[in-house]
């Protein structure tokens, strides 16, 4: 029952990242980039941070697949190596860590974004044989970073609500 | 577990149009509810792109709003003319149908680029929308499926010519066979144009080179008066499978030895495949059950 409602979680979260923050739709644009916010890193980091270790590794090699497969371009395998490893790290670390803390979600998650997204950027830029342009990765993932922070505290109170199916155990000061 | 990582690699060291493929693959399972999704945003982004109030008329904001304002002329000019080619393409077309119980559904062909991934991939080239390096497209996407009722072997065309058939249906999408494409055999006729008079030539089989931009046509005969720049037009031959008369192309080598019993002639389509963007799918008028 958990894992499926992880696998919808995901799901949903991956065709709201597809459908509604796309161009056109609710993505702005700002220096000729669609900054978006990363929904499906939201919903990756709150599962390294709230799951036993040993499921933060599976759940988020599959989303970062599942993230791989509604990307437009880039090699498929890039987003879940980058998803897995990094929140895996995090996950390892987080207990020293006040996830409950609104700050340390957003700083969290921009963080997660920058990463992943310059990782990916770059990757794809290098396997498309394109040039790799860092600082341009960097500008482009730093305003999808700082947009799903400001989102990031709102989904993580969503999520929250969904502890008991999720089977999340948390203190109740973090509620 | 230890695994996961080995695989993702073994994922990324994979040719891109394992990608592609696995994208295209991975559609239907997040198409439905994506298409419904995606048409509520566009209802919202409207919504709230509306709801933005103006910003007030001081001196700089009169020019901002000049600025706009000229913008969105040269928006709705450009519009306009792109609406005003669609319908001199489909007069004409219309036209040159003369009566034949069709119906024009109109469509865009993706870029290859695109078709290949999911959206706009920009760094892929994928073997499903007929690009490889240093190959040639032989094979297009169309932004029209089977919920436009569209059908295998319908001719493609733009108002210039036939641009190819379609090969396979799609529920939202389909492939255009390109007229280049070494799969197309159509049943063609030469036309020429001798002294100011148009004349009905030989029919014989146009197949594609697979060059990506020529034709050859085989069975015209060696007697038959042939040049370079007559015209190809689909055969008025009751056995061909496309409407006569549709422009397929034009004569641009004929070459004949003193052996030879045939010419052997290539065409160039009249329609550039690599550029052709809006085009138009002729289907049969289909009657329901009260028609």
């Amino acid at each position: 029952m958990r894992w499926i409602l992880v696998a919808i979680l995901g799901y949903v979260s991956l065709v709201i990242q597809t459908a509604v923050f796309r161009p056109g739709g609710l993505a702005i644009p700002i220096h000729g980039h669609w900054t978006r916010p990363d929904l499906v890193v939201i919903v990756a980091l709150f599962i390294a941070l709230y799951f036993q270790r040993h499921e933060v590794f599976i759940a988020t090699w599959c989303l970062g697949l599942g993230a791989d497969l509604l990307s437009v371009s880039g090699r498929l395998g890039v987003l879940a190596l980058l998803y897995c490893g990094l929140l895996t790290v995090l996950s390892a670390v987080r207990s020293g860590l006040n996830r409950a803390w609104v700050l340390t979600q957003s700083a969290l998650t921009f963080a997660a974004v920058l990463v992943i997204h310059v990782g990916w950027y770059m990757a794809t830029r290098y396997f498309g044989g394109a040039e790799t342009a860092i600082l341009r990765s960097v500008e482009e993932s730093a305003l999808d970073a700082a947009m799903t922070a400001i989102l990031a505290p709102y989904v993580f109170w969503i999520l929250l609500r969904l502890r008991g199916p999720l089977g999340i155990v948390v203190e109740p000061y973090e509620i | 577990m230890a695994a996961m990582p080995v695989v993702a690699v073994a994922l990324i060291l994979l040719p891109q149009s394992f990608s592609d493929r696995a994208r295209v693959w991975a559609g239907p399972v997040f198409m439905p509810l994506q298409n419904l999704t995606h048409g509520w945003t566009l209802d919202i982004a409207e919504q709230i792109r509306h709801d933005i109030p103006a910003r007030p008329a001081d001196e700089t904001g009169l020019q901002g709003q000049l600025d706009r304002l000229e913008n969105a002329l040269a928006e709705a000019t450009a519009r306009l003319g792109e609406y005003d080619r669609r319908l001199h393409d489909l007069a004409q077309i219309r036209k040159a149908l003369d009566g034949l119980p069709c119906r024009l559904v109109p469509g865009r062909l993706l870029a290859p680029e695109v078709a290949g991934g999911r959206a706009g991939g920009l760094l892929t080239e994928g073997s499903r929308s007929g690009v490889s390096r240093g190959g040639a497209v032989i094979a297009r996407h169309l932004n029209r499926g089977a919920r436009e009722a569209l059908e295998r072997g319908e001719p493609v065309l733009t108002a210039a010519g036939l641009v190819g058939v379609v090969d396979e249906v799609g529920p939202l999408t389909s492939t255009v066979r390109l007229l280049a494409d070494p799969r197309t055999h159509l049943m063609v006729q030469i036309v020429t144009r001798r002294d100011g008079q148009w004349r009905p030539g030989p029919e014989g089989v146009a197949r594609g080179t697979g060059d990506g931009a020529t034709l050859s046509v085989e069975g015209i005969s060696r007697t038959s008066d042939v040049k370079p720049g007559d015209f190809v037009v689909t055969s008025p031959s009751s056995e061909a499978a496309l409407p006569a008369y549709l422009i397929v192309g034009r004569v641009v080598r004929c070459d004949l030895k003193t052996t030879d019993l045939f010419y052997s002639l290539v065409a160039e389509p009249r329609v550039p495949p690599a550029e052709t963007r809006d085009v138009y799918v002729l289907s049969p008028e289909r009657h329901g059950p009260d028609n």
